[in-house]
């Protein structure tokens, strides 16, 4: 039976960073990605928040960055208006990338590192006393697993590290990505070649839990949806046609004329903040990271998942080394525990508990853009006799003003 | 427009001889909600003489279906190599 | 024996995307070892399960070879040797390459694909060993013997067999009708990672390298799809099929 300090399920960006901390720290680390090439199940909005990166990986001035985010965009729509509220900013964060080549480019680092990667191989089951786990019919032993295998836990849960998900708890995301070429997206959202936009959409068609993005690489673009997985059974939307909807809104059609559609992939989001995390991260040696883990962060206009993989990543690699030195594999499952309870993960997470509350309010996504759109068209809209804006306000909010004004509030102090 | 047929014709597969989700014929046929023929973003899920029928060929390996299905859909991740193959994720 | 399998990485044209307006190709997609040198690989693992001896898998490509040469390492070739670095990538630098490479060791069979899956233009192994100036069998369908410095194999003539016999050392050129290459299991692979593999510089070896034509234009053939939608019951669907595919022919 082949051997290894560690074995790492899924090849996605939570189990890329556990395998580079590892493989930088001398350990003799295997990853095991069930898709034929190394990242390419992986499927997300568009945008990276780059700190954890630039802090972990060497040679980050090499990665495949598509766009610097300088641009952000807020936009609400109805049938056939919208509204956009946009902020420049002088420095970026973010930056945009197609997270398949985003993680053939950190397996290049896990493997530079000396860890070993293979691709399309599915790991089927992990087995305890001794540890081994069980892919292409072989076992091959190992002192620690790192579950990554993504958003559905299949062997999380067989092993009953945590519970399914419930569909109030994840949303279902589908993308298209439109071919375009490079001075084209520089002109249509004024940006130059290393600057992108990123933009989010509250509104039509979903109306309600979820929304719509639109991301600019280089030479592509990503525009999508996100619905709340309980919201879409309860409407019994066509999640198939949803995204065809949302891009013949006049607002996107003009955004994305003269492009070619290249690529549709769906992907279910976590959506349940800190309730979606469960109390224990581990069993023991068997430490869960990422999705898996539900560390994806929604405050409504942002939403933060890569980096926070990754470097959960990062923390279940740095026990893991921490609990070897100690000669106490067993330990790596709590001291991993701990570590992420510190980390800026947990604090995030628990910072924004209220913000899923927030969420929920289905005002946000109904009742607010229409409010917003009707108002300004009021003032824009001359034929004879003017509206003054007073008037406007006072006639669209009529009877709901202090809800309003509640909402307002909680947006404030949950987001 | 773009039918969702040509959207997943855009999509680059290798196909399993086997299935890797398995509706329950017998709870299907008696299920009200049938939530699998508008949730999934393939349209994978269609509908025959009341029978539900899973054309595992276009899977994009959501899961949206085994979250929101309330039967025990038999639900895998397609063998190693196998299934969809994307290039902009 | 000690076997040569010169192999080429290819882009997994199976998921290469077409832009329908312009029908260019986007060539950013996961490299794969082709399947007809794997075919090459696959026979010469049956030599050396009969005759004993080693399988030397070479190939010359980009940087991504380094990765890409691992399957044939994982179907169980012993080493390898590759160039893996930029170069102006046509048939005749290939070929030089690929020669001077074999010419530093002697081995008793240099086994081809017969053609690749990407160019198909079936120059490499009669290139080769026209630089080598060894005897070449192409189009080989089945290896019949190999004894006493001798081998005998079988050509795929199209409409005829034609049995070949040529002394060693020989190129020799696989169809894909040769046999079925194997899928390597992970242990394979796991095996493959501790294999050496020779990485040769262009600079130590001192290939000349030629620049006889350029590419101009890649572009995708148009397709014009019918795209005709048929409905209704089965019955009814049928003789509608039935009716096309007679008006078609």
């Amino acid at each position: 039976m082949e051997r290894f300090d560690a074995v790492v399920i899924g090849g996605g960006v939570a189990g890329l960073g556990s395998a580079y901390t590892m493989a930088v720290n001398d350990l003799d680390v295997l990853l095991i990605e069930r898709g034929g090439n190394i990242g390419e199940k992986s499927v997300y909005g568009g945008r990276i928040y780059s700190w954890v990166f630039e802090q972990y990986v060497k040679g980050f001035d090499n990665a495949p960055v598509e766009r610097w985010v300088k641009k952000e965009r807020l936009t609400f729509l109805d049938e056939s208006e919208s509204v956009s509220i946009e902020f420049s900013a002088s420095r970026a964060c973010s930056f945009t990338a197609i997270l398949t080549k985003f993680n053939r480019w950190l397996s290049e680092k896990v493997e530079d590192a000396g860890g070993l990667v293979v691709s399309g191989v599915k790991v089927e089951d992990v087995k305890r006393e001794p540890l081994r786990v069980v892919a292409d019919g072989e076992e091959i032993g190992c002192d620690v697993v790192v579950d990554a295998e993504g958003v559905n836990p299949i062997i999380a849960m067989k092993l009953g590290i945590r519970k399914d998900w419930k569909p109030s708890e994840v949303a279902v995301g589908v993308k298209e990505v439109f071919k375009f070429s490079e001075s084209q997206i520089n002109e249509r959202f004024l940006v130059e070649s290393d600057e992108g936009l990123a933009n989010l959409f509250i509104g039509y068609p979903v109306f309600g839990n979820g929304g719509g993005f639109l991301y600019t690489n280089k030479d592509t673009v990503s525009v999508g949806l996100v619905v709340r997985v309980d919201f879409a059974m309860k409407k019994k939307l066509e999640v198939y046609d949803l995204v065809e909807k949302f891009r013949s809104h006049r607002e996107l059609a003009s955004l994305l004329k003269g492009g070619s559609m290249i690529e549709y992939s769906a992907h279910l989001v976590p959506e349940a903040g800190i309730h979606g995390v469960p109390e224990r991260l581990h069993d023991k040696n068997i430490l869960i990271v990422g999705d898996t883990a539900g560390f994806v962060l929604n405050r409504g206009f942002t939403i933060r998942g890569v980096d926070l993989a990754f470097y959960s990543g990062v923390l279940a690699g740095e026990s893991i080394k921490k609990a070897l030195d100690e000669g106490e594999i067993a330990l790596a499952g709590e001291i991993y525990q701990r570590s992420v309870e510190e980390s800026v993960i947990m604090r995030e997470l628990e910072r924004f508990r209220k913000a899923l509350k927030v969420l929920e309010n289905t005002r946000l996504y109904e009742d607010y853009p229409k409010t917003i759109i009707g108002i300004l068209r009021d003032v824009f809209e001359i034929k004879d006799e003017s509206k003054k804006l007073y008037d406007s306000v006072m006639e669209k909010t009529k009877g709901k003003k202090l809800r309003m004004l509640m909402d307002v509030f909680s947006a404030f102090r949950g987001l | 427009m773009e039918s969702i047929e040509n959207r997943l014709g855009l999509v680059s597969f290798t196909v399993d001889s086997e299935p890797h989700i398995k509706p329950k014929s017998e709870k299907c046929e008696t299920c009200s909600l049938k939530i699998c023929l508008f949730i999934c973003p393939a349209r994978l899920y269609r509908e025959e003489d009341g029978k539900v029928y899973f054309n595992h060929e276009g899977c994009l390996e959501c899961g949206t279906c085994r979250i929101a299905c309330p039967e025990d859909l038999d639900w895998e991740y397609p063998k190693g190599g196998y299934g969809v193959h994307y290039q902009f994720g | 024996m000690k076997i040569a399998v010169c192999v080429k990485e290819i882009y997994n044209l199976e998921q290469v995307k077409i832009i329908r307006e312009t029908r260019e190709p986007i060539l950013d997609v996961p490299k794969k070892l082709d399947d007809l040198s794997k075919n090459a690989i696959e026979e010469a693992l049956r030599i050396r399960e009969k005759h004993g001896g080693e399988v030397v898998a070479i190939s010359a490509g980009s940087k991504d070879l380094k990765k890409t040469i691992k399957e044939a390492l994982a179907m169980g070739a012993d080493r390898a040797i590759i160039v893996s670095e930029d170069f102006q990538s046509n048939a005749e630098n290939t070929a030089l390459i690929l020669s001077k490479i074999l010419s530093k060791d002697s081995f008793d069979l240099i086994l081809f694909g017969d053609a690749s899956s990407d160019e198909y233009s079936a120059q490499m192994a009669p290139r080769v060993a026209e630089l080598l100036r060894i005897p070449q069998i192409t189009y080989v369908r089945e290896i019949k013997e190999i004894s006493d410095g001798k081998i005998v194999c079988i050509r795929d003539m199209d409409y005829y067999y034609e049995t070949v016999e040529s002394n060693l050392p020989c190129v020799v050129s696989v169809t894909n009708e040769i046999n079925e290459p194997r899928i390597p299991a992970l242990k394979d692979i796991l095996k493959a990672s501790k294999k050496p593999v020779d990485v040769v510089s262009l600079n130590d070896l001192k290939v000349e390298l030629v620049n006889p034509y350029q590419i101009l234009e890649n572009l995708a053939p148009e397709i014009d799809r019918k795209q005709e939608v048929i409905q209704g019951d089965l019955k009814e669907v049928v003789k509608q099929i039935v009716e096309v595919i007679r008006r078609e022919i």
